[in-house]
């Protein structure tokens, strides 16, 4: 007779640590540079 | 091109964690006690972010100084060789100044053709076609998984006079990332220019509730089209986009003078003014205009000023 499955049966799980990999981004940032006045030459 | 690391030891964990929790959600007790059903112990490494500090911009004889602060955010976006989006994860920065380290977790778990990131970071919605990213200003959105390009808006800022701050939710950098081990490097280039607007009125007091700067041809017609239009992730060549700022202001001015600061994509060649096109900047029901004497070029990462005397 086939044995019957026990649906309430609880999962196996093995203790278990997990590890997130963490990225790092070194990131610079560049200034805005002085475009100068767009009319000065009609000032 | 490059290989980065393949995360799927990560994914299998996670499926196992999702088993487990779906496990739990049975509402009969078992009948079989297990010793060895232990919870799931979990590292995880979380930085603690402040909410109120952004990229700082500080206007030091015209030149605006950059600098990030601990809990800026930025994307770090992987695509595949037909640069469509595989991933998208923010990064937060755990220090500050020119140059700073931003802390996340690279999700993607296949094949990058290259990586970049981008400030602001696409950090609202889950990046389905039904809910994709978007940044929290709402500069860059419409990016999702498995697509090769998202849109750029132009989003109404408020309370502007005198301070250049406003540009951290909207001045959109981008660069390629290197990966050594662990490590992201990145260079970010600015994808807009800045308008500085010295403007003077005749009168004290006024509240200039809407500011334009709007560019025409010498014939009158818009110099650009009014959409500020999408990008692909790898290239923001495409992006530029009309001179036709708006920023919307609620204070009133001290005196009669004030500074505003406007901004705009030049895309890569750069905006291009001839002789006799002109700008034409409106402000609090005053008008003016100011035209080009010479060929101009207007382009990314500069400040341009701009002085202003209504009559």
């Amino acid at each position: 007779m086939k044995e019957e499955k026990n649906l309430y049966e609880s999962p196996k799980v093995e203790t278990m640590e997990i590890i997130v990999e963490q990225a790092v981004l070194q990131s610079s940032i560049p200034d805005m540079e002085d475009g100068g006045d767009l009319f000065a030459y009609v000032e | 091109m490059l290989r980065f690391n393949i995360m799927k030891r990560y994914i299998t964990l996670i499926a196992a964690v999702c088993a487990v929790l779906a496990s739990c959600q049975k509402t009969e007790e078992p009948k079989v006690s297990h010793e060895e059903t232990n919870p799931i112990d979990m590292t995880l490494n979380v930085s603690i972010a402040s909410d109120d500090t952004k990229v700082t911009f500080e206007d030091v004889d015209n030149v605006l100084r950059t600098a990030w602060e601990v809990g800026d955010k930025v994307s770090v976006v992987a695509v595949d060789a037909g640069n469509k989006l595989l991933s998208n994860d923010v990064f937060t920065a755990t220090s500050s100044g020119k140059s700073a380290t931003f802390t996340g977790t690279y999700t993607n778990d296949t094949w990058a053709n290259e990586v970049f990131v981008i400030y602001p970071a696409l950090s609202v919605g889950s990046g389905t076609a039904e809910s994709k990213w978007k940044s929290e200003s709402g500069v860059l959105y419409a990016a999702y998984k498995g697509n090769a390009y998202f849109e750029v808006s132009h989003p109404d800022v408020s309370n502007v006079l005198n301070d250049p701050s406003h540009l951290k939710n909207v001045a959109v950098m981008h660069g390629q990332a290197t990966m050594s081990g662990s490590e992201f490097d990145v260079t970010l280039a600015h994808q807009t220019y800045v308008i500085k607007l010295n403007l003077t009125f005749p009168v004290d007091g006024v509240t200039p509730n809407f500011i334009y700067v709007r560019g025409f041809d010498k014939s009158g017609t818009s110099k650009h089209p009014s959409k500020f239009g999408w990008t692909y992730f790898d290239d923001f060549t495409y992006l530029s986009s009309s001179t036709s700022m708006l920023l919307k202001n609620y204070q009133t001015i001290s005196g009669n003078t004030a500074t505003v600061y406007m901004y705009g994509f030049a895309g890569v060649s750069g905006r291009t003014y001839n002789v006799d096109d002109y700008f034409q900047i409106e402000a609090g029901g005053y008008v003016q205009r100011k035209t080009f004497t010479k060929e101009t070029t207007i382009v990314n990462g500069k400040m341009y000023t701009v002085n202003v005397e209504f009559e």
